[in-house]
């Protein structure tokens, strides 16, 4: 179970959070949903510890996460994958792919599994992720968060920027990848989506969740959906 | 950022003097020198230096710009200010003639040691999973500590690895140019102008521009030896003024 309570966190003198809760369990799709500011992105960067949270409690199988710096994170089992994709450049998809697993290099078997949920990469085994279209630095920046096999994926913005058919076989992976007991948590800025994927939707509004439900409990929330969503 | 790097160089060419008058071996002082060095420089990084690794490249320099003086005073105190020298060994301590000229054996040796180096940098930089991992470390250190390395540990690695480069250096130009107080500030000069003008970050960049520099001043040394020692800044405005990140010099991501 992946259980965040009552997150602030912040840059410099500006508080981003004040309040976020959230919890998950093994095999949920869990859509972080606001507008843009929000403090999605802070949620995903303070749970990972690229920034320290000021309050609240962080923990993934009991196990503690918050103040921890990323890498211990990431050993603990949690995978991330930003909104810009952070792939790599210089290397190759290979070499980004073998970077995901900190253990060491990983077993043809699990790149074989990971290249299962995203076909497109097996022919550009060889090529620098540089020159990957959006949707292939995407799938590879997803492929590379899974190479350690973690218990716990953060996403950010998935679809942002990206076609249409590329966003429907990354929603596969995600049914697959959930399927398989991974739990996602997905921060979306479109209601659409989050309704495609998710099993339940956090609403975030000024820092805070306002909501926390299906996608059919939010739907009789009109004065959620107009007050934190609708532009 | 490290202003001291060629103060290492210095250190290590100054130890090997040490090692090598008391052990009567060049190659004991080419093995034991650069690894203190680097264990000396190890001690500081976990001490001093590494606690500024998120503080921005001023703190960075004016830390090691004020290393690089305690460095030197230390050197003075222990070796004196006199310039010192070490003995080739001896068997590369004869000549051999090369289109007319006669240069000394030693030479080739250099040579050799300095290709053997940066061919040995670039495998491993190219094809061992540290190179790997130091590759995207620096292209992003963030997302590298999001996949579960230990960032603040590859920096300490590099910094050793290069302390160790710089320390065999100073090692090997000891019986060449000597040992002297000033020769760290010599190299310091002509390491910014390499990198800077290679490009920051990269290995071709920089041995393209050592390549030129030191013709550069060979043939400067030869006809305008009173001008040449500016020459290597000619060099460098000339390339940041076509290409102002450097030969190969990349925009940070």
């Amino acid at each position: 179970m992946f259980e965040i309570e009552n997150l602030q966190a912040g840059y410099g003198a500006t508080r981003i959070l004040e309040d976020v809760s959230l919890a998950a369990a093994a095999g949920e799709i869990i859509c972080l949903l606001g507008r843009n500011g929000a403090g999605k992105t802070t949620t995903m960067k303070t749970v990972m510890g690229l920034l320290p949270p000021r309050g609240g409690r962080i923990s993934l199988g009991g196990a503690r996460l918050g103040g921890l710096p990323p890498h211990a994170v990431a050993r603990r089992g949690v995978g991330y994958v930003p909104e810009e994709r952070a792939v790599f450049p210089s290397l190759t998809v290979a070499e980004n792919l073998v970077m995901g697993d900190w253990r060491g290099r990983p077993a043809p078997r699990k790149t074989d599994e990971i290249l299962g949920y995203f076909p497109r990469l097996r022919d550009k085994f060889g090529t620098r992720g540089a020159v990957l279209s959006g949707g292939e630095q995407q799938m590879l920046a997803i492929g590379r968060a899974l190479m350690a096999s973690p218990r716990l994926v953060l996403v950010d913005e998935p679809a942002e920027g990206l076609a249409p058919v590329v966003v429907q076989a990354l929603e596969e992976s995600f049914y697959r990848l959930a399927a398989a007991g991974l739990c996602i948590v997905i921060a979306e800025s479109k209601l659409a989506v989050a309704r495609r994927i998710a099993t339940r939707i956090h609403v975030m509004g000024k820092g805070r969740t306002v909501f926390a439900g299906t996608a059919a409990e939010l739907q009789d929330r009109h004065d959620i959906r107009r007050e934190f969503l609708e532009v | 950022m490290n202003a001291a790097h060629t103060s290492f160089y210095m250190l290590a060419g100054y130890v090997a003097t040490s090692i090598a008058a008391a052990t009567g071996s060049f190659w004991v002082a080419l093995a034991a020198a650069p690894v203190l060095v680097a264990a000396v420089g190890l001690a500081l990084e976990r001490a001093v230096l590494g606690r500024l690794y998120t503080a921005g490249h001023t703190a960075q320099l004016l830390l090691t710009v004020g290393l690089a003086y305690v460095i030197a005073e230390a050197t003075k105190m222990l070796w004196g200010d006199s310039a010192l020298s070490v003995a080739p060994p001896p068997s590369l301590a004869g000549h051999f003639s090369l289109l007319g000229a006669t240069l000394p054996v030693y030479h080739l040796f250099v040579i050799a040691a300095a290709v053997a180096l940066l061919g040995a940098v670039a495998a491993v930089l190219r094809f061992t999973r540290l190179g790997m991992v130091i590759r995207a470390a620096a292209a992003n250190p963030d997302m590298t500590a999001a996949l579960g390395y230990n960032v603040r540990h590859i920096y300490s690695a590099v910094f050793v690895i290069g302390l160790y480069l710089a320390a065999f250096a100073g090692v090997v130009m000891a019986p060449m140019a000597g040992v002297y107080p000033s020769m760290a500030d010599d190299q310091l000069v002509q390491a910014f102008i390499v990198v800077v003008a290679g490009g920051l970050g990269s290995l071709p960049g920089a041995f393209i521009v050592a390549m030129l520099l030191g013709l550069v001043q060979g043939f400067g040394n030869i006809y305008a030896a009173d001008e040449a020692v500016y020459f290597p800044f000619f060099v460098l405005g000339a390339v940041l003024l076509f290409r102002p990140l450097g030969l190969f010099g990349a925009k940070a991501a």
